[in-house]
């Protein structure tokens, strides 16, 4: 009885909106053309998915922010760590990674659009170059942050460079790493979405655009909602992920 | 002292490498489309003596700070109501836990054909943006609250306006801070985002515009005022947040 009163709970505000918001649609309280009803929303969405337009243009978005959060953290955790490693090269870099971390990174597509043109590869560009910061400085802190036992335990079993990194200060560095992931995917997916708003070139940011230059309000919301459901599964696959690797360093 | 003196010299010399090797890419002409460090410290130059840099900056700036205060109105309200009543939240966590997942940007779209292109749909967008790391920290800050002293209140026999005031106003304010420090960074973003979208006014357009018009000098120019913005934005947020006490219950997860 908990449980459906629970889940009575959970859908009675949503529920409850949608509904109002379908009434004012209906009733003429708000201009239809620009606010179209819930139902008229969901009839969209479903022609759109049933001629696969919409489908096509979520893989896209969605491949291309997890790529380029891929290349992105395969240049990030190398050269945060080796940062991280030395006083020296923290205290070097640090002021221009600080830059780099506190620039609105979107400002940069317009430039990129000149450098690398407006096709595929700009998205991508444009991802990694957003995504890589808050990666790097996560694997900065991380080993900036190992105690010392831990690095003379490495010493004291005689580990090389290469094992004592992967053994001792990867591990160590992972929380540190994740939570830079954990920031840069959000970052990845607004990147890729502004991307293609820009130039128009595939995925669920040209899809809408085009929607909304032809008054297609229906299509709009509709696959505003296909985006919220893609920052959704990103985000709990990223809490599935965290999990494991939280188990796996306890085990 | 002398540490940090050390570490302000070699961070200006890692700035200075970074300068070089721009210079040097720009100089050997291998890429295409990045104008000369020199010429755009020029053209920065003429953009800092011009109205139209400050009005863009007052622009952008402006409207960044209006929606960051409704966004911390609207969380820390919303935060507290959903963090102190178990009920509230059950009402209302799974509206909240639909909506924050939405990509700020993919509301431009939606609010542009409601709002129309001014300024509001800025503030709306940027509002949603920054709303909910507010929203979230203070929720779980004040949920805390609750059950850590849910005793003493009952012991002490506080008023509900007493619990208000003495545990979870000042409990809750450096969450409030962390969030609107991540908050307020989104907004900025998102107000950027849009003026280089839509709304023809602010840093975003000129950036856009310069762009647009191949005027490369004054676009990486813009550009780069823009990131000196972010850091100046971001520093004055770190400096209030250090200002404020640091006690209080500061959730783990301050996302």
């Amino acid at each position: 009885m908990t449980r459906v009163l629970r889940i009575g709970q959970a859908l009675a505000v949503p529920l409850a909106l949608l509904g109002l918001w379908e009434l004012a649609a209906q009733a003429g309280w708000v201009n239809p053309v620009f606010v179209p009803a819930p139902s008229r929303i969901a009839e969209a969405g479903y022609d759109m998915l049933q001629d696969g337009g919409l489908l096509e243009a979520t893989g896209e978005t969605t491949v291309r922010a997890l790529l380029g959060l891929l290349l992105a953290i395969v240049v990030a955790v190398p050269v945060g760590m080796l940062i991280g490693a030395s006083r020296i090269a923290d205290e070097v870099t640090r002021p221009s990674l600080e830059f780099f971390r506190a620039m609105p990174t979107v400002t940069v597509i317009p430039a990129l659009m000149i450098l690398v043109g407006i096709g595929h590869t700009l998205a991508l560009v444009a991802i990694m170059f957003a995504a890589v910061w808050p990666i790097l400085l996560g694997a900065v802190h991380g080993v900036r942050g190992i105690e010392r036992t831990l690095v003379d335990v490495a010493r004291v079993h005689r580990l090389g460079p290469v094992a004592a990194t992967l053994k001792v200060r990867l591990p160590a560095a992972l929380p540190g790493i994740v939570t830079g992931v954990r920031i840069s995917l959000a970052i990845a997916l607004v990147v890729a979405l502004v991307a293609e708003m820009m130039t128009g070139n595939g995925g669920l940011g040209s899809l809408v655009i085009e929607a909304r230059s032809r008054y297609r309000s229906a299509d709009v919301f509709g696959i505003v909602v296909v985006m919220g459901v893609v920052g959704l599964l990103l985000n709990s696959g990223m809490v599935w992920l965290e999990k494991r690797a939280g188990l796996a360093r306890i085990g | 002292m002398r540490s940090r003196v050390r570490a302000v010299v070699l961070g200006l010399g890692g700035v200075a490498v970074l300068v070089l090797g721009w210079a040097l890419a720009a100089a050997s002409g291998s890429v295409a489309g990045v104008p000369a460090p020199a010429d755009v410290a020029t053209a920065l130059g003429g953009e800092l003596t011009s109205d139209r840099l400050w009005s863009a900056t007052a622009h952008t700036l402006l409207i960044t700070l209006v929606a960051t205060a409704i966004a911390a109105v609207l969380g820390v309200v919303i935060g507290a109501v959903v963090g102190m009543s178990p009920t509230m939240g059950r009402l209302l966590g799974s509206s909240i836990n639909s909506l924050r997942f939405i990509p700020p940007v993919a509301l431009i779209p939606v609010v542009l054909l409601v709002m129309g292109f001014g300024a509001g749909s800025e503030v709306t967008v940027a509002v949603f943006a920054a709303v909910w790391p507010v929203l979230l920290n203070v929720a779980a800050a004040s949920e805390s609250l609750r059950t850590r002293y849910d005793d003493l209140t009952r012991i002490a026999r506080l008023s509900p306006l007493a619990r208000l005031t003495k545990i979870f106003v000042p409990g809750a304010i450096p969450a409030t801070v962390v969030g609107l420090r991540v908050g307020a960074a989104l907004a900025l973003i998102l107000v950027i985002a849009v003026e280089m979208l839509a709304v023809p006014a602010g840093l975003g357009h000129e950036v856009r515009f310069a762009g647009d018009a191949l005027q490369l000098p004054s676009m990486y120019a813009y550009i780069v005022w823009i990131g000196l913005l972010g850091v100046v934005v971001n520093t004055l947020i770190n400096l209030a947040q250090r200002a404020l006490p640091q006690r209080g219950a500061l959730p783990a997860a301050s996302r």
